[in-house]
């Protein structure tokens, strides 16, 4: 077995009783990138000196006693919408190509303390905005599974590269349901934590209010050990809260016995693709052969989410993505002799299509005399969406669903019809409207080898419930995963 | 809402933005179709409910901190990935003439 076929969970005890050092976890995972990224295009950086520096300060560090921490000596990928000090952060953009962060996001900063290697930074759509990872400026990603399919977005490079094996984890960041997707898709775990539980300083905003970053892993308990590293209050961002980090590992492996899941009619009605409902419903049924208790649940305003969200997530874009002015940083149209011509130009020049379709309705959405009726309307529909979510969870204890309504779909099948690619979110977006915490475990595979991912939903800072379902989700289904078709000759 | 041309063209000078010729027959088509879809919304009766523009209510708490200075940035990395510096100064092109 290889050193980059563990997971973190297994690299962990290795390193802990120094059969393996970080240094040959680094090299065995560059060594992965260089045989399998040709095909699965997962990475805009990959930081091959950068990393393996690192990886010999920790294991200096280890040998001068410092004491090893769940991610010490783990190689992991990190999304290129957060900030690393030393390493390109690009948010998959033209406009941003060639920028270095004078400064790490504060889950950077967690993962050097916790000693975690930055093996490189992932591919996603252009500021996160898209479901596929199509809309990135520099490069489709694809899907491990079949390369012919994308990976789901906008983490789709963080997803890609950890169901490729080229690292054990990664982070990503979820704001309509981009850590979710794109684990679902490729096979792995996703987590998109309550709002205000991991701090988004150094992540390049895209919505703020619903922004969150989120570890992806090959399995729960990884999924767990690496939220474990980043949770917490940061004073730098004023959203993040004040509530006590729980410990994620320790209440994993107890029985579900006796918990009531809710089913929302709302995720399993019209517009769910008929293979992915009935292995979602098997999956279901798994949790109840475990003891727990089906029960039906109403989400009566889901069906408006899209529109809410797509309201909400551009006004908000309009106005993060007005630092773009060419001043500061970022790309400059050097031919234009007037403010006003260069702000014009550099950023037409620098952001794509789905960047511009957003920045302008999101634009419009805020202009005066279109407040009331599209703006401040989305956010009361938001508050019902949340109602919806408060009054279902007086009846049960986490709420289950699919994740995508289809199962991955082909490389340029939807990029031309914006709004079909935007209803691929329809069942994680709700969740960022109202801030709760949602995880994407894999629970089976299509007729065509394609994965299907189970979305777990919890109240909020319920991470630790989510996670233990999950596990015992996992743990139950135990799948045959054929994981290395890589190697063949694909 | 229709949308045409002329108003696409206006949010484009808001948002500071510009299409070229081609682009924008396309970019309309495609902007009414958002709109139309979002204005779904419009069947939901929203009448005295409150706009949520934040979730976690405890997040307020987590706002506040001491006023005390701290270190910040050094000001040569502050202005380094700027396209253009005089002096430690963002350039710019002349403003007044």
């Amino acid at each position: 077995m290889e050193i980059y076929e563990l997971s973190i969970a297994e690299l962990h005890e290795q390193i802990q009783s120094r059969r393996i050092s970080a240094r040959q976890a680094c090299e065995s995972a560059l060594g992965r990138i260089a045989s399998v990224e040709n095909k699965v295009d997962a990475f805009l950086t990959v930081a091959r000196e950068v990393a393996l520096r690192e990886a010999d300060a920790v294991d200096a560090a280890l040998a001068a006693g410092k004491p090893v921490e769940y991610l010490t000596g783990i190689p992991l990928g990190i999304k290129d919408v957060l900030c690393t000090k030393g390493l390109p952060t690009t948010c998959g953009s033209r406009i941003l190509e060639g920028y270095y962060p004078p400064y790490d996001a504060h889950v950077i900063e967690r993962l050097r303390h916790a000693g975690a290697v930055i093996i490189g930074k992932t591919n996603c759509d252009e500021f996160a905005m898209g479901s596929s990872t199509e809309n990135s400026a520099y490069k489709p990603t694809r899907n491990p599974w079949n390369l012919g399919c994308v990976p789901g977005g906008s983490s789709g490079g963080s997803a890609a590269a950890v169901a490729a094996y080229e690292c054990p984890g990664a982070l990503g960041s979820d704001t309509g349901g981009s850590v979710r997707l794109p684990a679902a898709f490729c096979g792995v775990v996703g987590m998109k934590p309550t709002y205000g539980r991991v701090s988004r300083y150094g992540l390049v905003a895209y919505a703020s209010s619903l922004d969150q970053i989120g570890p992806i892993a090959r399995t729960v308990r990884d999924t767990a050990m690496i939220l474990q590293a980043i949770a917490g209050h940061d004073r730098r961002d004023s959203t993040s809260v004040k509530v006590p980090v729980a410990d994620y590992l320790a209440g994993l492996d107890r029985p579900l016995k006796g918990l009531r899941l809710g089913l929302p009619k709302e995720f399993f009605g019209p517009g769910l693709d008929t293979e992915t409902k009935t292995i979602v419903e098997s999956a279901t049924k798994v949790l109840q052969g475990l003891g727990c208790e089906l029960l039906t649940v109403h989400l009566p305003h889901s069906e408006y989410a899209i529109a809410a969200y797509y309201l909400i997530a551009t006004a908000e874009a309009s106005s993060n993505l007005a630092r773009y002015d060419a001043v500061k940083y970022g790309l400059r149209d050097e031919n234009v002799q007037t403010l006003n011509g260069m702000y014009m130009a550099s950023r037409s020049k620098g952001f794509g299509a789905e960047v511009k379709r957003r920045i302008m309705l999101g634009t419009y959405a805020l202009s005066a005399g279109y407040y009331e009726a599209y703006y401040r309307k989305a956010q009361q529909v938001r508050t019902l969406i949340k109602r919806d979510y408060e009054e279902a969870f007086k009846h049960v204890d986490v709420i289950l669903g699919p994740t995508s309504p289809v199962p991955p779909f082909a490389l340029g099948e939807k990029i031309s019809d914006p709004l079909a690619m935007y209803l691929i979110d329809i069942y994680t977006v709700t969740l960022n409207l109202a801030g709760l915490p949602g995880i994407a475990v894999p629970c089976g595979f299509t007729q065509a080898g394609l994965p299907v991912g189970l979305q777990i939903i919890g109240n909020y800072f319920a991470e630790a419930m989510i996670l233990r379902v999950a596990y015992a989700f996992e743990q139950a289904a135990k799948f045959d995963k054929p994981l290395m078709r890589l190697n063949g000759n694909r | 809402m229709k949308v045409n041309k002329e108003d696409v063209l206006k949010i484009a000078q808001l948002a500071k933005l510009s299409f070229g010729e081609n682009e924008v027959d396309t970019f309309t088509e495609q902007f009414q179709r958002m709109l139309t879809y979002v204005e779904t919304l419009n069947k939901v009766d929203t009448t005295g409910v409150p706009p949520t523009a934040h979730v976690v209510p405890a997040a307020d708490e987590g706002a506040f901190r001491l006023d005390a200075s701290t270190t910040s940035l050094a000001h040569e990395d502050a202005v380094a990935m700027a396209p253009d510096q005089c002096g430690g100064h963002f350039g710019v092109p002349k403003i007044i003439d």
